[in-house]
C-alpha cells in the first residue's frame, strides 16, 4: 500500500509540475483583461469581438464596454446578473449581431472566464460553483480552453525563433483577393453550422426576460461589415435580432452603413479606431433620438 | 454520477481512502462504506430514485430469503414467481409505460377510434435495466438453487448496487459478487494499479474519442437529408465506432474501479469489430447481457420447446434448427426491446437474430463449399471478407438502433445508398474530423495488437520499464487534454437503457 501510495503522489506531483508549466505558459493575462469593469455606470455595452472594438469611446457618454472577444449569451448573461446585483444598470446595449446564435459561438465562448462574475446562486449546485470557479481557474487539465492558448503561445514562441513575425497589413492596404480571402475565412467560421445553437437561444431569452423583470431597457445593435464580408453573408442569421424586436426592444442595425469605406475598418468585420469613434457616435444619437 | 465528471474524480479517491485507511480492518466496514458510498453515488443524480433502488434492493433480499427458506416446491414457485413480476413490473412501469399506452393509442386510432394521447410521461431511473437485471438473476440462481439466500441485508443491498457497475453494468452474477463482497479484501499493488491503467484507457476512449464523434452522429442523423450518401456512410460507421468506445470505454472505467476495491468484475466486451461473423460478435460485445439472456432465457426456452417437441421435423425444419430459430427470435426482440421502449431498438434485435439464423443455418454447407473449393476458413481473404460482411450486418443495425424510429432508419438508410455515395464526404469541421479519424485508426491499430489481453493496456509492466511506462501515460493523459471534448460532459450512451 505504502508503495502504490508513494507511485500515486509522486504521479500526482508530476501532474501538478506539468499544471504549473501550463500555467506559466497559459499566463494570467488571459484572466486579467477579463476582470476590468467598472460599476459608476448606468449603461453598458454588452458584445464580443465586434463591441469590444468600440474600447472606451462611449465612456464619457455614460455608457461602459463590457464586450470582450469571444463573448457568447451565455457569457453576457453572466455579466448581466452580475451588473443586477452589484450595479445600478438601467440601459443594456447587445450585440445582435447575425452569427450569434450559431454553434460556433457556442462552442468558442468565454465561460471560463466569465465564471469570475457568477456567485453560487446561479448555479443549481454549490459543487458546480466551486468547480467553475476554482478547479477549472487553477486546474488547467480542467479548462480546455487552456490548451488553445499554449498551443498559440508555442506557435508564437516558435515563429519568434525562427525570425518570422507576423505582420497583419491594414484592411485598406489589402488587394481585392486578400480581402476577399480574408472575408471567407471569417465567414466561412462564424457560418460553419447550418443550425442553430438553442442553447443560445435560450441563454438569450434569459436575457431578455431579466432585462423585462429589471425593467432595463434593452437596445440591440448589428455591427458594421466590409462589403466582402457582408457579401458572402447576406441571407444567412440565425436571427438573434427578431428575439430581441419581438419583445418589443429597439434594435439598430448598422451592418451596411460603413460597407463603401474600407478605411473604417481593422479586417472584414471588425472596425478600426476610425471607424469605432463614428460608430459610437451615431450610436449614441441613434438611442437619443 | 458521471465517472467522466470532476465530481467522480472527487469521490472516488476519498471512498479509496477511507476504504484502505480507515475502515480497513473491519470487513464490515468496508461493505457498509461501500454501500453508502453507492448510494451516494447513485442519489447525486436523483435521491428520489435512490428509494426506489432501495425498494428493489429489499424486496428482493426478502424474496430471496423466501424462496430459499420454503422446500415445498410449490410455494417456492409462487415466491419466485412474484418476485421475477415485481421485478419486471416495476421495470415495466417505468421503462414501458409510455411505450406501452403510446401504441395502444396509435393501434386503437387504426380502427377509428381517436384516444387522447396521455400526458403523463414517467421519467426512466438511471441504470434500472441493469440492477433490475441483477436482481432478477440473484432470485432466478436462488430459485434453481444454484445460490443460497444471503442472511446478511448489507452485503445483498452491495451487490445489488454496487457503484461502479449500478448505472451500465458489466450486469454481474450475483454468485460472483456476493462471494467476493463476503471475504476479506487484501490490498493488491499490482491489481490497484492495473485498475488505474484501465480507468485511464477507459477515460481516454470515452473522452477523446466517443465525445468527439457525437457531435458528429448528432448532427447527421437527425439531418440527414441535408448530407450526401458518402457522409452519411462514415455517420454511420462513426455512430458505430462512438458506442464501442463509449461504452467499452464506460466498462473500462466501471472495472478498474473496482480493481482498486478488490474486486474482480465480469469482462464486457472483447474486441468485437474484429469478429469473423456475427456469432462471434455477440460472444465479444456486452457480454454481460448477451450471456445473461442466454443464461436465463435462451436456454431455458430452448429446453421448454425441446420436452413439448418429440418429432425429428417441424414444418419441414430439423427440430434443433427450429427450436434455435423460435428461441433466437423470442430473445433477440426481448434484448432489443431491454435497451429501450422503442420498435427501432426491436428491429435491431432482430436483425441480429435473423443473422445469427442464417449464420447457424449456412455454416455446414459454407464448410462444405470452402472444403469442395480447396479453401481453408483461415485464409486471410476469408477472413477479410467475413469480417467486412460482420462489420456491414452490425452498422446496418446500428442505424436502426439511433435513428428515433423505423421511417428515420429507413430513409437514413436509403439516402446513403444513393448516388452521392461515391460523393467526397462533406463536413462542417472537416480537419478536425480529419484529426479524429487518423485517432480512431490509430486506436484501432493499438486495440487489433491487443486483441489478446484483457484489455489493450494489460500487463503493461511486463514489457515496459517504468519511465517508459509512465512516459506512455502522461502521453494518454495529454492526449484525453487535447484532443477531449470538454465542452460539456456527454453522457454515456448506455446510461439511457
Amino acid at each position: 500500500m505504502k508503495k502504490f501510495i508513494f507511485n500515486i503522489l509522486f504521479f500526482l506531483f508530476l501532474l501538478v509540475f506539468i499544471n504549473v508549466l501550463i500555467s506559466l505558459i497559459v499566463g494570467k493575462a488571459y484572466f486579467k483583461d477579463y476582470s476590468e469593469v467598472s460599476l459608476n455606470y448606468n449603461s453598458y455595452l454588452l458584445a464580443d469581438s465586434h463591441g469590444k472594438a468600440l474600447k472606451d469611446f462611449m465612456n464619457e457618454n455614460g455608457v461602459f464596454n463590457f464586450s470582450c472577444e469571444s463573448d457568447s449569451y451565455f457569457d453576457m448573461l453572466r455579466k448581466l446578473r452580475f451588473l443586477i446585483r452589484n450595479g445600478k444598470v438601467i440601459r443594456i446595449i447587445l450585440t445582435v449581431d447575425d452569427y450569434t446564435l450559431s454553434r460556433y459561438r457556442e462552442r468558442a465562448n468565454n465561460l471560463d472566464r466569465s465564471v469570475i462574475y457568477t456567485s453560487p446562486e446561479d448555479f443549481d449546485h454549490k459543487f458546480d460553483f466551486i468547480k467553475d470557479r476554482y478547479l477549472k481557474r487553477y486546474v488547467f487539465f480542467f479548462n480546455p480552453k487552456s490548451r488553445d492558448i499554449m498551443k498559440a503561445k508555442i506557435t508564437e514562441k516558435y515563429k519568434q525563433k525562427k525570425g518570422k513575425k507576423d505582420y497583419n497589413k491594414p484592411w485598406n492596404e489589402l488587394n481585392e483577393q486578400e480581402k476577399l480571402n480574408q472575408a471567407n475565412f471569417r465567414a466561412g467560421s462564424l457560418f460553419q453550422d447550418k443550425y442553430r445553437s438553442e442553447d443560445l437561444v435560450s441563454a438569450l431569452e434569459k436575457i431578455i426576460s431579466l432585462c423585462q423583470s429589471n425593467k432595463i431597457e434593452l437596445i440591440g445593435i448589428k455591427f458594421p461589415s466590409s462589403h466582402y464580408y457582408y457579401s458572402l453573408i447576406r441571407g444567412k442569421s440565425f436571427n438573434a435580432d427578431s428575439l430581441v424586436k419581438n419583445k418589443g426592444f429597439r434594435v439598430f442595425d448598422f451592418t451596411t452603413i460603413y460597407r463603401n469605406n474600407d478605411d473604417y475598418f481593422h479586417d472584414a468585420d471588425h472596425l478600426n479606431d476610425l471607424g469605432a469613434k463614428y460608430l459610437s457616435d451615431t450610436l449614441l444619437k441613434s438611442i437619443e433620438k | 454520477m458521471l465517472f467522466n465528471s470532476l465530481e467522480f474524480g472527487t469521490f472516488l479517491p476519498l471512498v479509496f481512502l477511507l476504504y484502505w485507511f480507515v475502515v480497513n480492518k473491519n470487513l464490515k466496514a468496508q461493505n457498509v462504506l461501500l454501500l453508502l458510498a453507492s448510494y451516494f453515488f447513485y442519489g447525486w443524480w436523483d435521491w428520489r430514485f435512490l428509494l426506489l433502488l432501495i425498494l428493489i434492493s429489499i424486496l428482493n433480499y426478502f424474496w430471496g430469503i423466501m424462496i430459499d427458506k420454503n422446500e415445498i416446491i410449490r410455494k417456492r414457485k409462487t415466491w419466485f414467481i412474484t418476485g421475477v413480476i415485481i421485478n419486471i413490473g416495476i421495470l415495466g412501469v417505468f421503462k414501458y409505460y409510455n411505450f406501452f399506452i403510446d401504441s395502444f393509442i396509435d393501434l386503437v386510432s387504426l380502427i377509428g377510434y381517436n384516444l387522447p394521447k396521455s400526458t403523463m410521461k414517467i421519467i426512466l431511473p438511471l441504470g434500472i435495466s441493469f440492477y433490475t437485471f441483477l436482481s432478477l438473476s440473484y432470485i432466478i440462481d436462488i430459485y434453481r438453487k444454484s445460490l443460497s439466500a444471503n442472511r446478511n441485508i448489507i452485503e445483498v443491498l452491495l451487490t445489488l448496487s454496487f457503484f461502479p457497475i449500478i448505472l451500465a453494468g458489466p450486469i454481474q452474477r450475483p454468485s460472483s459478487l456476493l462471494t467476493q463482497i463476503g471475504e476479506k479484501r487484501i490490498f493488491n499493488y499490482d491489481q490497484a494499479v492495473d485498475g488505474l491503467r484501465q480507468i485511464l484507457w477507459g477515460l481516454f476512449m470515452k473522452i477523446a474519442l466517443a465525445d468527439n464523434l457525437a457531435p458528429y452522429t448528432d448532427e447527421f442523423f437527425p439531418h440527414f437529408s441535408d448530407y450526401s450518401g458518402s457522409t452519411l456512410l462514415l455517420g454511420a460507421i462513426f455512430y458505430a465506432v462512438q458506442i464501442y468506445t463509449d461504452f467499452s470505454g464506460y466498462s473500462n472505467i466501471a472495472i478498474g474501479t473496482a480493481k482498486l476495491f478488490g474486486f474482480k468484475l465480469m469482462h464486457n466486451f472483447n474486441y468485437p469489430y474484429f469478429s469473423k461473423n456475427i456469432a462471434e460478435f455477440w460472444k465479444k460485445w456486452h457480454i454481460s447481457l448477451t450471456t445473461w439472456f442466454r443464461d436465463y432465457l435462451f436456454l431455458p426456452i430452448s429446453f421448454a420447446i425441446s420436452w413439448k417437441i418429440k418429432k425429428e421435423r417441424v414444418i419441414f425444419i430439423k427440430t434443433d434448427f427450429f427450436i434455435y430459430i423460435m428461441a433466437s427470435i423470442l430473445t433477440w426482440s426481448l434484448i432489443g426491446l431491454w435497451h429501450g421502449a422503442n420498435y427501432t431498438f426491436i428491429i435491431w434485435g432482430m436483425i441480429h437474430g435473423l443473422f445469427l439464423i442464417i449464420y447457424q443455418w449456412q455454416s455446414k454447407p459454407r464448410k462444405r463449399l470452402l472444403k469442395n473449393l480447396g479453401i481453408k476458413n483461415t485464409h486471410s481473404l476469408v477472413v477479410i471478407i467475413d469480417t467486412i460482411v460482420t462489420l456491414i450486418i452490425v452498422l446496418t443495425a446500428w442505424i436502426f438502433f439511433k435513428a428515433d424510429n423505423v421511417s428515420h432508419a429507413l430513409n437514413y438508410l436509403s439516402a446513403i445508398f444513393s448516388r452521392s455515395i461515391f460523393a467526397i464526404p462533406v463536413f462542417s469541421r472537416r480537419s478536425h474530423a480529419m484529426l479524429i479519424l487518423f485517432f480512431v485508426i490509430l486506436f484501432f491499430i493499438i486495440e487489433w495488437t491487443g486483441r489478446e489481453k484483457e484489455y489493450v493496456l494489460t500487463d503493461l509492466e511486463l514489457k515496459w520499464s517504468k519511465p517508459l511506462r509512465w512516459m506512455f501515460y502522461f502521453v494518454i493523459i495529454l492526449g484525453i487534454y487535447f484532443l477531449g471534448n470538454f465542452n460539456e460532459t456527454i453522457e454515456f450512451i448506455y446510461f439511457k437503457f
